[in-house]
């Protein structure tokens, strides 16, 4: 491999603006998933919840001819994933891991078995979508070095970048925030203070769901511009590792994501390059930086109530 | 007593005690429900697909069990959903989240594989003992990475378990594309491995291997171990109440080792079954997601080893049956993916939903 194309300035920016553009996805599932487990609920089918997204919207977006259209069907899709997760987790009391896990067979098959209906592959080529277009932000993107890292994304992913922030303030600045907080770590006192611990948990955990849905829509409408079964790759698992990371904190997980996003964009870029190591090393950099991540993000205590559901007495 | 006895036997079986209006259906009819739940909504996606359910849904028993042949697919597909389901299911008694089995089941078969290429020159048994002996220690010190992380970082098996699934795929198809590639081949796989080590077919004409007598054998063994043995006991302990099993002088660290490990092992097996009984070389579709299905196995049948194995059979039935729906009816076969994961779900439901039921009557019997 040619270190000398490497070590260079444009190889550094390509790869920090190529991070933000392969974390958008994690970071969307992992900061819906921070609500919910910040709640006590734990969602083990964002997986599924991702993949079945990343159908709607693009079905969505062909259908309407609308890249917007199949941003909001998805997230309508991962609401109502979440609305079923809900039932079965707040309302039932059910096992988490278990029904977590339901719901990642569920919606995987789901997502599976209706492309298989909707664009059935006999003869012909799979309908495309032209995905998201980079959209540069006036000004900001000359700024040299910081432009092109920075400013020179689609919409999507400035919108995510929005949300962390907003997640943020959410969550720390106003009362539903404070309520999500109680009602994931001392439920009974957040009952007995009036706040209903029902209504934050279905709203975290519809919120997460949505967010997961939209994240696996990015990667139809904009890494792909097509849907395929094993689009997702691990994604959704390594966001709930990013929570783990992130400690809970909106902040942090949008740091966590960006790392993995470096890993990601280095591990296709030394490929590219020809690199001696094999692809398939390559390729485990970021399932092993998952499993680093979480020996090394383990100072703060998860939510006291994560998986444990709530009854009154 | 009485009321519970009621209970049991249905509501409109004996009179006495508060009655009553309206009849309620018995409790243990609730799991039942929640299965024909479960192909009910199966049904509702098939006719989506514009094919009639009940074809459909007949099809599929076709497919599972319409001939000699049929049963024979049927159990092999038992076998390694079984062996891998167990090794998932001895973790859940210990309230470990085994989901790494897809991974295991790869590096027991990269175990059996390395028997089979590289140390053919055996006998016929001591091959066989050999393979099966390297793919559980194989599938073992795989999970055993998980458990070290566990133990020693209090990093969540749940996770690193996952995360080893991928790193297991790309070791494989590292292997069978680099060092171990078969050279006179041109697709990535390793070249056959020696006859000693294979498992001998035991229906002639049908592709059903002697692994369904190891995964029958393991599943009588586990169930032993678990139910008469100190271990079997301590694990009971663990999964129950941690704390209780530390108070009562159990090393709870060590049953944790020891339960991941053998966890590992069996779905290791799964993978030398698959590879030294079906496919008798390393590729990349080795474990068409049979870890995964594993875990729902081992959470339908309720941690037991026969209730894994009766849960083990359904699947098979259900994805064996669901290939020949899929080309007499020509409904996606993934539709018997999204059946199992609504069973579960239902299934799962309904328990909660009977629990409370029972917690209710003995409340009202208690007033």
């Amino acid at each position: 491999m040619d270190w000398s194309r490497v070590m260079t300035l444009t190889f550094l920016v390509n790869v920090l603006a190529a991070s933000f553009r392969q974390a958008t996805p994690l970071i969307l599932a992992a900061i819906g998933e921070t609500f919910a487990e910040r709640a006590g609920v734990f969602n083990l089918g964002l997986e599924g919840i991702m993949l079945l997204g990343g159908l709607v919207g693009f079905a969505a977006a062909n259908a309407a001819d609308n890249l917007w259209a199949g941003v909001a069907a998805a997230a309508l899709a991962g609401a109502l994933l979440g609305l079923m997760y809900a039932f079965f987790t707040v309302t039932l009391r059910a096992d988490q891991i278990v029904a977590g896990f339901a719901m990642l067979i569920i919606s995987s098959g789901g997502a599976i078995y209706f492309n298989r209906l909707l664009f059935p592959s006999r003869g012909g080529a799979q309908p495309q979508i032209s995905p998201f277009a980079v959209v540069p932000v006036p000004l900001l993107h000359d700024i040299p070095f910081v432009g092109p890292v920075l400013f020179n994304h689609t919409l999507l992913t400035y919108l995510t970048l929005a949300c962390v922030l907003l997640c943020g303030v959410v969550l720390y600045r106003t009362r539903f925030g404070l309520r999500v907080s109680a009602v994931g770590e001392y439920p009974k006192a957040a009952d007995s203070a009036g706040v209903s611990v029902f209504f934050i948990r279905y709203a975290c955990v519809v919120i997460g769901a949505a967010f997961a849905a939209v994240g696996g829509a990015y990667l139809s409408l904009v890494d792909l511009g097509f849907y395929v079964d094993t689009m997702v790759g691990g994604r959704g698992f390594i966001a709930l590792a990013l929570v783990v990371f992130g400690q809970w904190n909106p902040y942090a997980v949008l740091l966590g994501g960006l790392l993995f996003g470096a890993v990601e964009a280095i591990q296709q870029r030394f490929q590219i390059l020809g690199s001696t190591i094999p692809a398939q090393f390559m390729i485990m950099l970021p399932y092993l930086l998952t499993i680093v991540m979480l020996l090394v993000g383990r100072k703060r205590r998860a939510p006291s109530a994560l998986t444990v559901p709530y009854a009154r007495e | 007593m009485y009321r519970a006895l009621k209970t049991r036997l249905g509501a409109g079986s004996g009179a006495g005690g508060e009655q009553r209006p309206g009849w309620r259906p018995p409790a243990d009819l609730i799991p039942v429900a929640a299965v024909l739940l479960a192909f009910m909504a199966g049904a509702g996606l098939i006719a989506l697909a514009g094919v009639s359910p009940l074809r459909a849904y007949a099809n599929l028993l076709l497919g599972a069990f319409g001939s000699r042949n049929a049963i024979a697919e049927t159990l092999v597909k038992t076998t390694p959903l079984l062996l891998a389901g167990l090794g998932t299911a001895v973790a859940f008694r210990g309230r470990i989240v085994n989901i790494g089995a897809e991974g295991q089941i790869l590096m027991g078969a990269v175990g059996a594989t390395y028997v089979g290429l590289y140390m053919g020159q055996l006998t016929p048994v001591a091959g066989i003992l050999l393979a099966i002996t390297t793919g559980f220690v194989l599938g073992a010190l795989w999970v055993g990475i998980a458990a070290a992380l566990k133990l020693r970082f209090g990093a969540s098996e749940l996770i690193t378990t996952l995360m080893l699934n991928y790193i297991a795929i790309e070791l494989v198809g590292f292997l069978i594309a680099g060092p171990w590639k078969d050279p006179k081949a041109f697709n990535p796989f390793t070249a056959l491995i020696a006859p000693a080590v294979r498992l001998p077919v035991l229906m002639s004409g049908t592709r059903l291997h002697a692994g369904i007598i190891l995964a029958l054998l393991a599943t009588a063994v586990l169930s032993y171990v678990l139910r008469h043995t100190v271990y079997g006991f301590q694990l009971g302990v663990v999964g129950a109440n941690p704390k209780a099993a530390s108070y009562s002088g159990i090393h709870n660290s060590r049953v944790i080792l020891g339960t991941m490990l053998l966890s590992g092992g069996l779905a290791g097996l799964a993978g030398v079954s698959e590879l030294a009984g079906l496919h008798y070389r390393l590729l990349g579709g080795l474990s068409a997601g049979y870890g995964y299905t594993a875990i729902a196995i081992a959470l339908l049948g309720r941690g037991k080893p026969f209730g894994v194995l009766a849960a083990a059979f359904l699947f098979a039935a259900l994805t064996v049956g669901g290939d020949g729906m899929q080309q007499s009816s020509a409904v996606p076969v993934q539709v018997v993916m999204i059946i199992e994961g609504l069973l579960l779900l239902f299934v799962l439901g309904s328990e909660v939903f009977r629990a409370r039921r029972k917690l209710a009557d003995s409340k009202r019997e208690g007033a």
